[in-house]
């Protein structure tokens, strides 16, 4: 094996498959064996698939051997966040314990399509109960307990797609499955400095997936790399018929350079509320992207973003869990404001629910015309988050990080608009930040054209946690 | 400290309703806890209602008439 073959790309992983240079099956046993040993320092995994994945690895040799090479993802391990289902007696537990032994017949779509692709389900991994949805404010939220940032175990890795972020952060995956409904795979990817994507809604098929806000919720792949991203998404995205929400717009990950300097907008204000080290490396990456952009601030209409995304949010995820909810089971959760938490969203009336979907519609509109024409920009721009990794045992929201907005995040996920979060430097303690590049609808390809460009000029993505690397 | 004011004028009723749909479910301290939430819930959707909707501006959903693909 390559030295720090842990936190080799797939890209370049890919090429040591296809070319021999690889094993499939060492590959594989040798994630197996970190999940298994380092994974529990970090509570980032909840089934290690051993089995199934050495069943993947043996076929994925032998096909190649045999001259049937799939892909860039053919031979590669893969963790999946579990709430995605696996068939085959493999647990999917939604991070919750009231499910911790739930399974299905049936494998989600996105695990489908990674096998078709050839790569190697090695485990199932650790998200917050019920992703985030019944209230938490605190990383001791479920049941696998606190997930623990690798770059600090006394700091947290984001939710709610914890175990997505540690994992690949850690070098236990070369990547890994995450969801977003409002901020979960750029928040894991913010805090863990690696390079999470959440595509435009509808991209990624979601049947199989335990829905929270079937409006919102999204699957994208956090990698190590930008350019790692687009590969699993043209593995995992095209129509779907068992999701009917699933766009008939087939993807197609094109790597070449853009070929013209960027277009790129900020939103005034955009970094006002955010942490110091968070907005010098914002500063300093619009620095960087000035080599490769033009860089406008832009004014955003004035809309009240956070409440219509959380209304549809908070009323879909109360008619998600309303049996779970009315049955009193929210008492077996993990957090104890999870414990009550779901109540008092059921007093979103209909109306209102519709008035939000109502300017959902304004919201798509005004923000598309930003990207719409000759003169249309390519990426709105901000921190990914407005805080470095926060303590373990902290809220982190609330009174001690206050309730800062998510403008981005708010319209990013109310109207489905893809974005990527890629790390853009690191505080005195070694936290990690990082940046994130807003599209337009259906624009993949720009927003990781844009952050490729910026990690050729950057090294943040090439450096991890320390003591992690090995054979 | 003054009382907030009801950010809506059917919130004390939201509050209600909340705590008899699910008083058995919770202990007097969550049920604190549910008010308060409701009260924020309240504060949010004061604000979508403070945005005036035309008649032709619709819900941004889209739903397909379900047929079986044969």
């Amino acid at each position: 094996m390559p030295p720090n073959v842990v936190f080799t790309s797939i890209r370049e992983l890919g090429e040591g498959v296809r070319s021999g240079a690889l094993s499939p099956v060492a590959l594989t046993t040798l994630f197996l064996e970190r999940l298994e040993t380092l994974g529990p320092h970090y509570n980032a995994v909840v089934t290690v698939t051993r089995d199934r994945a050495m069943a993947q690895a043996q076929r994925a040799e032998a096909e190649i051997a045999s001259g049937h090479y799939r892909g860039p993802l053919h031979g590669i391990p893969y963790g999946a966040k579990d709430l995605l289902a696996t068939s085959g007696g493999i647990p999917t537990s939604w991070g919750a314990a009231p499910f911790r032994q739930q399974t299905f017949d049936h494998d989600a779509t996105v695990i489908q399509r990674l096998e078709a692709a050839g790569a190697i389900l090695v485990g199932k991994l650790a998200m917050v109960e019920l992703a985030g949805g019944m209230g938490y404010f605190q990383p001791h939220a479920s049941f696998t307990g606190p997930c623990r940032n690798p770059w600090n175990p006394d700091t947290w890795t984001g939710g709610s797609s914890s175990g997505s972020g540690a994992a690949v952060s850690a070098g236990l995956v070369p990547f890994a499955i995450g969801s977003e409904t409002f901020g979960s795979i750029l928040g894991p990817a913010n805090h863990c400095g690696v390079s999470g994507l959440r595509p435009t809604y509808g991209r990624v098929s979601r049947f199989g997936a335990m829905a929270l806000c079937w409006t919102l919720d999204k699957l994208g792949p956090l990698c190590l790399t930008a350019d790692d991203c687009g590969l699993v998404l043209e593995a995992i995205a095209g129509p779907d018929p068992a999701d009917p929400t699933a766009s008939q717009q087939s993807y197609v990950y094109d790597a070449e350079p853009v070929g013209r300097r960027f277009r790129l907008g900020v939103p005034t204000g955009i970094t006002d509320d955010v942490d110091e080290h968070v907005r010098r490396h914002f500063e300093q990456a619009l620095d960087t992207l000035s080599e490769v952009a033009t860089i406008d601030m832009i004014t955003l209409p004035e809309l009240p973003y956070e409440a219509i995304t959380r209304t549809i949010l908070l009323a879909e995820a109360a008619s998600a869990f309303e049996d779970f909810i009315d049955r009193g089971q929210a008492a077996e959760l993990t957090a104890p404001e999870d414990r009550y938490g779901p109540y008092a969203r059921t007093a979103i009336l209909a109306t209102d629910y519709i008035r939000a979907l109502r300017l959902r519609g304004r919201i798509a509109k005004a923000i598309d015309a930003l990207f719409d024409g000759s003169n249309g920009l390519d990426a709105l721009l901000g921190p990914s988050r407005y805080t470095p990794a926060t303590g373990i045992d902290e809220d982190f929201r609330g009174a001690l990080h206050g309730n800062v907005s998510d403008v981005l995040g708010a319209i990013g996920n109310g109207v489905g608009l893809p974005a990527i979060s890629v790390p853009d430097g690191f505080t005195p303690q070694g936290l990690p930040t990082g940046i994130q590049f807003m599209g337009r609808a259906y624009a993949e390809n720009m927003v990781l054209a844009i952050a490729r460009t910026y990690q050729s000029l950057t090294d943040w993505h090439y450096r991890h946690p320390p003591g992690l690397t090995g054979k | 400290m003054a009382e907030q004011q009801p950010y809506l004028p059917e919130q004390g009723a939201l509050q209600q309703l909340v705590r008899q749909r699910y008083r058995q479910h919770l202990t007097t301290d969550q049920v604190e806890a549910v008010e308060k939430g409701v009260e924020a819930v309240a504060e949010m959707l004061a604000k979508l209602r403070g945005v005036p909707l035309a008649n032709h501006e619709e819900p941004f959903t889209s739903f397909i008439p379900y047929r079986r693909e044969d």
